[in-house]
């Protein structure tokens, strides 16, 4: 990707806050990113890791104590919030509650001095857009949760903002509204190519969503990356702890070949993809997937297999939950759900993964 | 230098950044700063400087000789206690009253009627100067009075503490009812429902359950009315008799001894406990986390319909509201008669004696000046309290809490703090920032120092309802409308303001009310060419013409009511985001 | 002549008093103040000479002065009767503060630096003679002055007696009838335990007329411990102290009290208007009473007008007012038609009563009062 596409960039951004103790918190730490125009990228992670706060940093809401924030290579840093062409969603949807439907949509507009026929004009088209059209004059409270959220999402969007801004928009929402809404979101985003920057704690909502994720841990950048590297090439262990659930098994690094690396695993030979800082001799450990796993009768022999025990079970009906304990590890395990398999507590069974769908990561 | 002395480089370099950081913050956004800026100003100038003149003339050479001398005279000891025992009975009295008004309205089932009744009577104080009740109180219950003596022939006698308990009671008692009535109405009843479902009765609920839970809501209410009692000029001046408290004692020294220094002593003693007791109530209130407020509606509990206690309860209830409204049935009848009680020959001399007289003069420039420190104390209300609510700056707390000096310490002080600080132009580094603000040549005739009184008791108020208006809101919402390109006071005007239009609305009602009810803070303030209006009344009670201070509270009452006719039309009591009642 | 002296004599402290801080303006005030008196104060002087019967002040003065703000002690309606008379006849825009005695002095004080009045009117001798004391007055004496008997004026020219007032008591005949006691006619009268909390007199801290009442005691019985003897007694029968001397009339007349301890002027004020149970009566042992003053404030605003004002409330034609708004003092003007209503001095017995003693004992008086009588037990 050229330059030229990065419409924004945060360089060496960091935000210390003063506690109310008079200790200094460093909720910001020395982030760098680049946001291509056009893309929706996500800022993952959890509460308190600074993903909320970049977000504010970037809209205006705070200013950062270092570093640099430039909208197409301007330095918007001290620019006010007002003055940024942002247009930002919040978790509390917040709607202007004495304001119509159209009026809070129309807000933004007036601001900009449109005239009477484009505001109409505009406010229709984006109505039309999150399908809300017939509910102009109510006010939103008279609204459902789910509406609210396409209102202050058309609003957002109504002002034709150079960057849209999530800040956590679904998680007041139920499961299934939510699932539904994010899609909409997303294809919306797509339609209209508005380079947009998504706040969630929620990575299946991340995954769904984001051209690349941006995972953040203690106010730092862990890894930058698409959802299938931020989730397959985790950058570190926090990262793949985070993302979707792991097994992390003890491993020695042999030799490296490549992208692979040859490990001792119980007493076998892998060869597994690694992480580019793998070294040999060095402490790793190997990140397996509960879906990576796969597990047989104890009955069946096997070579490749493990002995383990099943620990707890739960059937979820598309696939099935195992805890089992092997050498005085857990493992999580997502079995496929198969008519007539099911192990129990307390049954002795084998498992076993391919080596290629696990990853070798070096221990920090 | 010492460095033990001053911070150390490390914080100190901490400090500096901070505040840069805060002035870069502030500069970006100059309204902020402007907005800062005035707002510390006026709290400077028109609520420390005076209190800092006091403070200085009393802790003088001349001022520790005459509180030497004061604490030696045995008077004084009797003064102090005099003092303490009113705020006490007041305080006491006023809460019971304010509960049980507050019980009633939320709790009891009773006909809406009496509710509304009651309501009515809890709020007719607000608007009336706060010792019209004393000159009724004289005429009914006094040695001569229609009731005590004229119906059942009892020769009480009224002047001293039973008195002005009765009726600073009935004068004060809204504060404790409205704090009180909100407290209940927020009060979680599946608290209750708990209690009864574990097995508790109903008394045994309200002692285990409810009363703990309003407890802290209770003292704050009590301290409130005892810092009030003991600040309140007009009802011991009146009623007092020989019962001297510090704020009639100071009064004298100021009228009657002509010793600025005496009063300012004097002020620092009444001062110490007022203040001691604010910021007791001021922890109370703010930490006062017990109180479950769920905000969502989780319905009205079930009311208590047993006749054994509803009716003490309502009848009690009922009984005070009746006494209230027959003592402004008795101002009001007063006002049209000769002398109540004495010659009950109608006349309407006394209303010719306000109206065309002087008194026109002193009606114009009360309602004027009133008008005038209206808008800017229920504004000035509104953007302190956005400034501490969302402000991101060290100096919020100190705003708020010298904006709040303004009702915390008693008015008497802040008369003679504006006659010490402002008789003379105020200079910095020997630019004159203020003219000569009171006594003679005053600018305006005084009316700027009496306007600048007036905001200072009525911003307090604004800035309570203004906080808790802004604590209700969401602050992304105002983040939405800035990043939606508006700057901060577009916003302010058109998203904040309106959304706290009720908080707004009643700040300009409690501004007005309160600027034409004052009357401690501008005894000494008056000037040949500014007239107000309890001062006449106060003139007129102490020259013993009840009938023209009955005629004065009346016209004087029918403004404020009028007023606030007025300003629900064109301000309104909604914000517009109330859902639809469809 | 001596008119020049408290200007010379000002001259000299602002010396005293500058010479540490500025040289220049410490020497200016001797050089261009008494030039500039010499053309302004003559014309003003000299028609009253010229026509010494004159009711008013000469219309065709240079620069005649447009506003005057008067400092007014006696009865609300009374100052408002003056000023508007005042007003009708010089086209001078009058206004003024009613404030009691003892607040008018505060403010004098308080202002003293810069005057917000130009002249005080009415109020007891003894406050004059306390302001005189303090410096906040400015001697003048009126051509008009010299119909005022001496007794009745400061010889220096600092205050002029403008009214008389004797103190009386003021009894509600009916509530004196209910108890079945004779309406007083002495001072011992007062302690009779029928009387128990039917007196009132207001708190001579506050009121003028009270102090005359204290002040009486130490004529009447010789000394201050005698005078302090009496009032403890009489406290038994005190139903209580008010701030306004007034006020205790307007007890007596809604019933509270039977005898109020104030001005007979006020008592006979109050009769008319609406209480006709009240009576006057006067101890036999002497009574008494107050010279209401008018003198000219330092540093006057409206020194001119000022002037004129105090001219004016000499004149018969200015005291006969207060009896038209029921003030029944006597005027201190023997031209000065006398109302019926007002009690006649001829009748009723006086104590000697020295206004300079007075006003110099005050502050002890009020104080041990304030110490000794209002906190005993009764």
């Amino acid at each position: 990707m050229s330059e030229l596409q990065d419409l924004l960039v945060l360089e060496h951004v960091t935000k210390v806050f003063e506690s109310r103790e008079g200790r200094n918190v460093v909720a910001v730490n020395d982030v760098s990113l680049s946001i291509r125009k056009g893309e929706l990228i996500t800022l993952l992670g959890p509460s308190g890791c600074g993903k909320t706060t970049t977000l504010r940093l970037i809209a205006g809401f705070e200013l950062p104590t270092r570093g640099r924030i430039l909208l197409e290579g301007q330095d918007i840093a001290y620019l006010p919030p007002n003055k940024r062409e942002m247009g930002m969603v919040f978790q509390s949807y917040a709607l202007f509650p004495h304001l119509s439907v159209f009026e809070n949509i129309a807000y933004g507009l007036r601001l900009r001095r449109l005239s009477k026929e484009e505001i109409e004009q505009r406010v229709r088209t984006f109505m039309a857009l999150v399908n809300l059209t017939g509910l102009e004059q109510r006010k939103p409270a008279a609204l459902s949760g789910g509406q609210q959220q396409r209102v202050a999402l058309a609003r957002a969007m109504a002002i034709r903002p150079r960057v849209l801004l999530f800040d956590e928009p679904l998680s007041n929402l139920d499961a299934k509204l939510r699932v539904a809404l994010r899609a909409e979101i997303r294809q919306i985003q797509q339609r209209l190519g508005i380079t947009s920057v998504y706040v969630t704690h929620d990575q299946s909502e991340a995954m769904a969503l984001s051209d690349r994720i941006v995972v953040m841990n203690e106010g730092r950048v862990e890894q930058v990356g698409t959802p299938e590297e931020v989730y397959h090439r985790p950058a570190t262990l926090f990262v793949a702890d985070f993302v979707g659930r792991a097994n992390f098994l003890p491993v020695e690094v042999l030799q490296l070949e490549n992208t692979h690396a040859i490990v001792q695993f119980a007493g076998k030979r892998l060869c597994t993809p690694a992480h580019p800082d793998v070294r040999p001799n060095k402490p790793a450990v190997l990140m397996v997937r509960p879906e990576a796993i796969r597990l047989t009768s104890h009955a069946l022999e096997s070579n490749d297999a493990l002995d383990g025990v099943v620990r707890n079970v739960a059937f979820l009906g598309h696939y099935v939950e195992y805890e089992l304990t092997w050498d005085q590890h857990v493992l999580s395990v997502e079995d496929e759900s198969l008519p007539g398999r099911l192990f129990r507590q307390g049954e002795r069974v084998r498992w076993y993964f391919d080596p290629e769908r696990a990853f070798v990561l070096p221990k920090r | 230098m010492d460095a033990s002395l001053g911070p150390s480089p490390l914080s100190r370099a901490r400090f500096l950044r901070s505040f840069t950081h805060s002035l870069r913050l502030l500069l970006r956004d100059s309204s902020l700063l402007i907005a800062f800026g005035v707002a510390v100003a006026f709290v400077g100038i028109a609520v420390l400087y005076p209190l800092v003149a006091t403070l200085s003339r009393a802790f003088s050479a001349e001022g520790a000789a005459v509180l030497a001398n004061v604490l030696a005279r045995p008077v004084f000891h009797r003064i102090i206690l005099n003092t303490l025992a009113l705020g006490l009975t007041v305080a006491t009295a006023g809460t019971l009253v304010g509960f049980l008004f507050a019980w009633v309205q939320v709790r009891v089932a009773a006909p809406q009627w009496i509710k509304r009744f009651i309501h009515t009577a809890a709020l007719v104080p607000v608007v009336s100067p706060p010792f019209a009740v004393a000159v009724a109180a004289i005429v009914l219950f006094g040695r001569n009075g229609l009731l005590t003596y004229q119906l059942f022939g009892l020769r009480t006698d009224i002047y001293g503490l039973p008195g002005l308990t009765l009726v600073m009671t009935l004068s004060f008692f809204t504060v404790a009812y409205l704090t009180l009535r909100g407290l209940l109405y927020g009060l979680d009843p599946s608290l209750d429902e708990a209690a009864a479902n574990l097995g508790a009765g109903r008394w045994h609920q309200f002692r285990t359950v409810t009363l703990p839970m309003l407890l802290p809501g209770i003292a704050s209410a009590f301290l409130l009315l005892f810092v009030e009692a003991i600040a309140d000029l007009g009802n011991p001046l009146v009623l007092g008799g020989n019962y001297t408290v510090l704020a009639t004692r100071l009064y004298l020294a100021i009228i009657g001894e002509y010793d600025l220094t005496a009063g300012a002593v004097l002020s620092v003693l009444l001062l110490v406990p007022s203040l001691a007791l604010y910021l007791l109530q001021w922890r109370l209130a703010t930490s006062a986390s017990v109180v479950s407020i769920t905000g969502k509606p989780s319905g009205r509990g079930r009311l208590i319909t047993d006749k054994r206690a509803t009716i003490p309860l309502v009848g009690g209830a009922l009984l005070i509201a009746a006494l209230v409204f027959l003592i402004y049935g008795t101002i009001l009848v007063g006002a049209f008669v000769v002398s109540l009680g004495v010659n009950n020959a109608l006349t309407l001399r006394n209303f010719e004696f306000v109206l065309v007289g002087y008194g026109a003069k002193a009606i114009i420039d009360t309602t004027l000046l009133s008008l005038l420190a209206t808008p800017v104390a229920a504004l000035l209300g509104m953007v302190i309290a956005f400034l501490v609510v969302r402000g991101k700056f060290h100096a919020r707390n100190a705003l708020d809490f010298g904006t709040m000096l303004g009702i915390a310490v008693p008015g008497t002080i802040f008369g003679i703090g504006y006659l010490l600080a402002f008789n003379t132009p105020t200079e910095v580094l020997g630019i004159t920032v203020l003219p000569k603000l009171t006594g003679g040549a005053a600018v305006f005739g005084g009316a700027l120092a009496i306007v600048m009184v007036y905001i200072i008791r009525s911003t307090p108020a604004g800035l309570r309802s203004g906080v808790a208006a802004l604590q209700q809101i969401d602050p992304s919402i105002e983040e939405a409308a800035v990043s939606l390109g508006g700057s901060r006071p577009t916003t302010f005007r058109r998203i904040v303001l309106p959304l706290i239009r009720p908080a707004f609305f009643s700040s300009l009602i409690y501004a007005f009310a309160r600027s034409m009810t004052t009357v401690s803070a501008i005894l000494f303030l008056t000037t040949p060419q500014t007239r107000i209006m309890t001062q006449q009344i106060l003139n007129e009670t102490d020259a013993g013409r009840f009938g023209n201070a009955f005629a004065y509270v009346v016209i004087l009452i029918a403004i404020v009511l009028v007023a606030i006719g007025l300003l629900s039309i064109f301000v309104g009591t909604r914000t517009g985001a109330e859902r639809e009642a469809a | 002549m001596y008119r020049k002296t408290p200007f010379l004599f000002s001259a000299v402290t602002l010396v005293i008093l500058l010479a540490a801080c500025a040289v220049p303006s410490a020497t200016q005030p001797p050089a261009a103040q008494p030039p500039a008196e010499q053309p302004t104060t003559p014309p003003q002087e000299a028609a009253p000479t010229q026509a010494p019967q004159a009711e008013l002040p000469p219309a065709q003065a240079p620069e005649k002065p447009s506003t005057l703000t008067v400092l007014c002690t006696p009865q609300e309606d009374w100052c408002q009767a003056m000023t508007r008379a005042f007003e009708a006849e010089t086209g001078i825009k009058t206004s003024y503060v009613r404030l009691s005695s003892g607040e008018a002095l505060a403010r004098l004080r308080a202002g003293k630096d810069n005057p917000e009045f130009s002249v005080w009117w009415g109020g007891p001798a003894d406050t004059y003679v306390a302001a005189k004391a303090e410096g906040l007055l400015e001697p003048y004496i009126s051509p008009n002055a010299a119909a005022i008997p001496d007794s009745q004026k400061d010889p220096e020219g600092y205050w002029t007696g403008v009214y008389v007032g004797a103190l009386g008591f003021c009894s509600n005949r009916d509530v004196l009838a209910k108890l079945g006691v004779e309406k007083p006619d002495s001072w011992d009268d007062l302690l009779d335990e029928r009387l128990k909390g039917q007196v009132a007199m207001a708190h001579p801290a506050s009121s003028g007329t009270a102090y005359t009442a204290v002040w009486t005691q130490v004529v009447r019985l010789g000394s201050v411990d005698a005078a302090f003897d009496y009032l403890k007694k009489l406290h038994n029968n005190i139903l209580q102290y008010t701030k306004s001397g007034a006020a205790p009339g307007q007890m007596a007349a809604r019933g509270e009290i039977a005898v109020a301890i104030i001005f007979s002027h006020d008592c006979v004020k109050f009769a008319d208007e609406g209480a006709p149970m009240l009576e006057v009566s006067f101890p036999k042992e002497g009574t008494g009473y107050e010279i209401g003053g008018v003198a000219l404030i330092k540093g006057a605003p409206e020194p001119e007008a000022a002037k004129m004002w105090i001219d004016w409330v000499l004149t018969a034609k200015a005291q006969e007012i207060g009896a038209t708004v029921k003030s029944y003092q006597l005027p201190t003007n023997p031209e000065a038609k006398v109302s019926e209503r007002s009690v006649k001095l001829s009748e009723v017995k006086l104590v000697d009563y020295d206004f300079i003693e007075a006003g110099k004992s005050r502050k002890a008086i009020t104080q041990r009062f304030e110490d000794e009588i209002t906190v005993a037990p009764k």
